[in-house]
C-alpha cells in the first residue's frame, strides 16, 4: 500500500505563502460538486487550490476495520479497493462523477442512505492529516476506533466546506459489506411512508434503507442470508427489481426527481427533519430518504416559507439549486451560534486563506486574544 | 498565551476575587445552592480517579439556566475558575477542583425533558444518569447505547465532556455518535443550541467539537441522544484460549466474517482470577484469555450469527467455547466483565486503571511489553480489554500504604501510555484527559497541534476560565516533560516502529 503521490509539503508551503501575501485560496478536490461550496463560483481575487493530485490510498486494515486515504484520491478509486476486501465506508457516499474526491466527499460532509441505521460520515472519521491557515501540518486522531485525546478537530472537518483547512488524509472507520441484500417495494402516500417508517423504526430489524418516490417505499435490507430473509417476510412487500438500480441513482443524486430542470421560479430542497414528522404544508414534490429524515423537495414556495416551515418542525433546509433570490444557500443560524462559528473558523485560519462563501464571516477582531 | 489563568480586573488577589463571586452569588442562589463550609466542600475534592484531591474553594449547585448564568457571569467578571462537574464518577481528574475556583456541579439539572419515541430520541438535562434514559425509555422497548461501566451512577453531561465509550461501542458507538442536539452556555452567557432532533446539522459541526471537549468550551445544559430499539434476542458466547495472541487472532478473524459483535471483550489470566473469585462467573481460571462474544438482532440473525463466531472461534484456536444457555447465564458471564474494576480492588489495596487504546494486531506485543513493564517495576496488573474496539484497560495493582509504590503505579501507567502512542494508538480511549494523561498529550501531540487546540479554546473562552490547566497541557509543561523523558535523544521504546 502507499502508492500514490504525497504532496502535502507543496500544500502546506502554498499556503504559508497564501498567508503571508494576503492571497485567498479555494479548496478544489474532483471538481464535481463545487457548486455546492462555492455556489456563485469564485470572487475576483480567489485562486483554486489544487489537491486532486495528491491521491492514494496510504493504508488500508480490513481486520482492524480502518483505512487512510489521501484527499485528492477519487471516491470511485477506494470504494473499489473496499469492495476488493469485502468492506465498505458505513455512512455510503455519493460518488456522482469518477472524478469525485474524497476530500471534496469529507468537505461536503454529506451521508447517504445507511446514515440512520449505520453512521453518518462525521461519526466515521477516525482522524485526519490537515493543513491549517498558517500552513502547518497538523495530526488529529488517529486509525483507532475510540480516541479521546484533545479536541475532535477530525470530525470538525467533516461539512467544513473548506473553510478551515486543507484535508491531506483522513482515517475512516470501514464497515463490513452486508454478506447479503434484499430490496422490496411498497405502494403508499407518503403521510403513510413516514408513519409506517416511525413503527418500523421501532424494531431492530436489519434496514439499510428506507426510502419514498413515486408512490413507492423502497426498503432495502442488508445482513446475513437468514436474517434479511426472515425480516423480508415480515415486513411484506414485493421484490423490487428494480432495486439496485434505485439506491445506486438516489446515492449518487443521478435520480430525475434531483437532475431534471427545475420551471422557473421553483427551487430543489433539502430537508433534515426529525423523521416521524408529518408531510410539511408546502407545495410542490417530494422524495424522502433516511426513513422520513432526509426529504427533497421541488417547489415553488418561497425560501422563507421552505424555511419557516422546516423551522417550526426542528429541523432546517439548504437551498440546493435554483434561483438564491437573496436567501443564503444554508439555514439560517442565530446570531450567536454565527459569531462562534466564526471565532472557530478563525482559529483554524485567522488569516483568512481559505475562500468559503458558505460559512460565516469572521467575527470582529476586537474580541479575538490571539 | 497557554491556558494560565487570567488575572483579575484589578488587584484582587484569586482568594478575594472568589470570595467576591460568593458574596454575589448569596443574592443570586437559594441558601442550598452555595457551599461555602470546609466539611461539605471536602465532599467534591475528587472524582472517580482519587489519587488527586484538592478541596474546591466554594460548590454551586445551580437549579436553573438563570442561576447557572448567574454563577458564569460573577467568575467572568472577577476572573474566578469554573470547575464543571456531572456525577463525580470520571476517572482522570476531569472534575479536579480548584483551591481558589468555583466548582460547578450540574447535578440538579436532573430531570428528563422528553421521550420522543416516534422519533426515537430523549432530551434530558445533563444532570440525568445515564441508565435512568434507558430506564425511562423502556416501556416504548428503546434504550440508550453508550453504556459506561458507571453507568448507575454517572450522568449524560459528565458522558457528553468525556466522550465516554462502554462495552457495545463498537457496534453502536461512543456519546459522540449518540448525542444529535445539545444546548450549551458559553462562559459569555451566550446560550448556543447545536443540532436538535436532526441527524445532521447546518454550518461547522460545533457538536463533534463539544462531545469530549472536558467541559472547556462551554456549559451544557441540555441533551438530545438517540434512543435504540430493543434487540429482539441477545445470545453471549465465552471462549477460552491457551494463548493471549490466538485471543486476539479471534477477534481478527471474526471482524473478517463481515460480523460487528455488540460486545466483544478479552480478560487475561489475572483479570480471569481476580474476576472469579469475585463474582464466581464459571470462568476457566486457567486460561490465557477469555473472549467474551455478544450478539444481538432479530431471532433469525442470532441464531445465524451465533453459528459462524462459533465455528470461527474454534478454527482459530479457542478450546472450549460456551454459549449462554439463558439470561441468568447470560448475565453471569457478563458479571466477572463488569465486576474487573472492583474485583481488582478485592485482590490488591489499590490499583489503577489505564486508558489506552492500539491497534488491535499490536495486541500480542503491547500485552508482553506491559508484563514484562510488570516484573520490572514489581507490580502486579490485570488486563480487561475493549477487544472489537482496541481499547485496553490495564489495571496496575499498588498499595499506596507503601512509601513510592504511588509513584511507581504512576510511571508504569506512563509507559503504558507512551507504548499505546507508539504503537499508533493514543492514550485515552475513552476516559478522558482530565490532569492525569497530561503528560501523555506530550507524547501524543507535536507543540503546533497542542496550540491549536489552545487557539479552538480561546474562541470559545478567551478568558481561558473554564476548567483551566485540564486536558490539553500547556507548551511550557511539555518542553519540560520531554525534557524529562528524551535521554541522549533516545525516544521510550526505540525498537519499535514509529507512527
Amino acid at each position: 500500500m502507499n502508492t500514490g503521490n504525497d504532496q502535502s509539503s507543496r500544500l502546506a508551503e502554498r499556503i504559508r505563502v497564501a498567508a503571508t501575501t494576503g492571497q485567498r485560496l479555494a479548496i478544489v478536490g474532483g471538481g464535481s460538486q463545487r457548486g455546492l461550496a462555492f455556489p456563485a463560483g469564485f470572487d475576483a481575487d480567489v485562486q483554486p487550490l489544487e489537491v486532486a493530485s495528491h491521491h492514494g490510498i496510504v493504508h488500508l486494515a480490513p481486520s482492524e476495520l480502518v483505512v487512510t486515504v489521501r484527499a485528492g484520491t477519487p471516491v470511485v478509486e477506494l470504494q473499489a479497493a473496499l469492495e476488493e476486501v469485502g468492506m465498505m465506508l458505513p455512512f455510503e457516499p455519493a460518488q456522482p462523477t469518477p472524478s469525485s474526491s474524497v476530500g471534496g466527499m469529507v468537505a461536503l460532509g454529506l451521508s447517504g442512505a445507511r446514515r440512520p441505521w449505520t453512521a453518518s460520515l462525521r461519526d466515521a472519521v477516525l482522524g485526519t492529516r490537515i493543513v491549517n491557515g498558517r500552513g502547518e501540518i497538523l495530526r488529529f486522531g488517529g486509525e483507532v476506533m475510540k480516541n479521546v485525546a484533545g479536541f475532535d478537530v477530525s470530525r470538525l472537518m467533516a461539512g467544513s466546506l473548506g473553510g478551515l483547512g486543507v484535508l491531506l488524509e483522513v482515517s475512516f472507520k470501514l464497515l463490513p459489506a452486508p454478506a447479503y441484500q434484499a430490496w422490496l417495494r411498497q405502494e403508499m402516500t407518503a403521510a403513510a411512508f413516514i408513519e409506517q417508517a416511525r413503527d418500523w423504526g421501532r424494531s431492530a430489524l436489519p434496514f439499510s434503507g428506507l426510502a419514498w418516490a413515486d408512490g413507492v417505499c423502497h426498503i432495502r435490507l442488508g445482513g446475513g442470508q437468514e436474517g434479511v430473509q426472515e425480516a423480508a417476510e415480515r415486513l411484506g412487500g414485493e421484490p423490487d427489481r428494480e432495486g439496485p438500480a434505485f439506491w445506486t441513482r438516489l446515492r449518487d443524486r443521478h435520480l430525475p426527481f434531483l437532475t431534471r430542470s427545475l420551471p422557473a421560479g421553483d427551487r430543489l430542497w433539502r430537508l433534515s427533519l426529525p423523521p416521524a414528522t408529518a408531510p410539511l404544508d408546502l407545495p410542490g414534490e417530494w422524495l424522502l430518504n433516511w426513513a422520513g429524515g432526509e426529504r427533497w423537495l421541488r417547489s415553488s414556495a418561497a425560501p422563507d416559507a421552505v424555511r419557516a416551515a422546516a423551522t417550526e418542525a426542528g429541523g432546517h433546509a439548504r437551498l440546493w439549486s435554483g434561483d438564491p433570490a437573496g436567501a443564503p444557500w444554508l439555514h439560517p443560524r442565530p446570531a450567536a451560534l454565527l459569531r462562534l462559528e466564526g471565532e472557530v473558523r478563525a482559529a483554524l485560519d485567522p488569516d483568512g486563506v481559505f475562500f468559503a462563501p458558505l460559512l460565516p464571516p469572521y467575527p470582529q477582531p476586537a474580541r479575538r486574544s490571539a | 498565551m497557554d491556558t494560565a489563568a487570567t488575572r483579575p480586573p484589578d488587584s484582587e488577589t484569586a482568594a478575594d476575587a472568589l470570595a467576591a463571586v460568593v458574596a454575589a452569588l448569596r443574592d443570586e442562589l437559594p441558601g442550598d445552592a452555595l457551599i461555602t463550609a470546609e466539611a461539605e466542600r471536602r465532599a467534591y475534592e475528587c472524582d472517580g480517579l482519587s489519587a488527586y484531591r484538592q478541596v474546591p474553594g466554594a460548590v454551586a449547585l445551580p437549579r436553573t439556566r438563570d442561576q447557572l448564568l448567574a454563577c458564569l457571569r460573577l467568575c467572568r467578571e472577577h476572573g474566578v475558575p469554573l470547575i464543571p462537574r456531572g456525577a463525580g464518577t470520571g476517572l482522570s481528574g476531569g472534575a479536579l477542583p480548584s483551591a481558589t475556583g468555583l466548582l460547578l456541579s450540574m447535578a440538579r439539572f436532573n430531570r428528563i425533558l422528553e421521550i420522543d419515541s416516534a422519533n426515537r430520541c430523549a432530551v434530558v438535562q445533563p444532570g440525568v444518569r445515564n441508565l435512568a434514559i434507558s430506564e425511562a425509555a423502556a416501556p416504548q422497548g428503546l434504550y440508550y447505547a453508550p453504556d459506561p461501566s458507571s453507568q448507575i451512577a454517572c450522568s449524560i453531561g459528565g458522558n457528553v465532556a468525556e466522550n465516554a465509550g462502554g462495552v457495545h461501542c463498537l457496534k453502536y458507538g461512543l456519546t459522540v455518535h449518540n448525542v444529535t442536539g445539545l444546548e450549551l452556555v458559553t462562559l459569555d452567557g451566550e446560550i448556543i443550541r447545536l443540532g436538535g432532533k436532526t441527524l445532521d446539522t447546518p454550518g461547522l459541526d460545533l457538536l463533534a467539537l463539544m462531545v469530549g471537549s472536558e467541559g472547556m468550551l462551554g456549559i451544557v445544559t441540555e441533551v438530545t441522544v438517540r434512543l435504540l430499539p430493543r434487540a429482539e434476542r441477545t445470545q453471549v458466547l465465552m471462549a477460552r484460549f491457551d494463548e493471549v495472541e490466538a485471543a486476539g487472532r479471534a477477534v481478527a478473524g471474526i471482524i473478517a466474517a463481515g460480523l460487528i459483535p455488540a460486545g466483544l471483550e478479552m480478560m487475561d489470566n489475572a483479570a480471569i482470577r481476580a474476576a472469579e473469585a469475585f463474582v464466581h462467573a464459571d470462568y476457566p481460571v486457567d486460561a490465557a484469555a477469555i473472549l467474551l462474544c455478544e450478539l444481538d438482532g432479530t431471532n433469525a440473525e442470532v441464531s445465524e450469527d451465533v453459528m459462524v463466531v462459533r465455528r470461527k472461534l474454534l478454527e482459530l484456536g479457542a478450546t472450549e467455547v460456551r454459549t449462554a444457555r439463558d439470561d441468568a447465564e447470560r448475565a453471569r458471564f457478563w458479571a466477572g466483565r463488569k465486576a474487573a474494576f472492583p474485583a481488582a480492588g478485592r485482590i490488591s489495596p489499590d490499583y489503577y486503571c489505564m486508558d489506552g487504546t492500539i491497534p488491535r494486531h499490536q495486541l500480542g506485543t503491547v500485552l508482553q511489553r506491559i508484563n514484562t513493564l510488570s516484573t520490572e517495576h514489581g507490580l502486579g496488573v490485570c488486563n480487561v480489554f475493549h477487544a472489537g474496539d482496541g481499547n485496553l484497560h490495564p489495571l496496575i495493582l499498588y498499595d499506596a500504604n507503601q512509601p513510592g509504590q504511588l509513584e511507581t503505579a504512576e510511571t508504569f501507567g506512563q509507559q503504558i501510555l507512551e507504548l499505546c502512542v507508539a504503537v499508533g494508538g493514543t492514550v485515552t480511549g475513552e476516559h478522558g484527559v482530565g490532569v492525569e494523561k497530561l503528560d501523555g498529550m506530550c507524547a501524543q501531540f507535536a507543540a503546533p497541534e497542542l496550540e491549536q487546540f489552545h487557539r479552538l479554546r480561546r474562541a470559545f473562552d478567551p478568558l481561558g476560565l473554564l476548567n483551566p490547566g485540564k486536558a490539553i497541557p500547556t507548551l511550557a509543561r511539555c518542553a519540560e516533560f520531554s525534557r524529562q523523558h528524551i535521554h541522549g535523544g533516545e525516544l521510550p521504546h526505540p525498537d519499535l516502529p514509529r507512527f
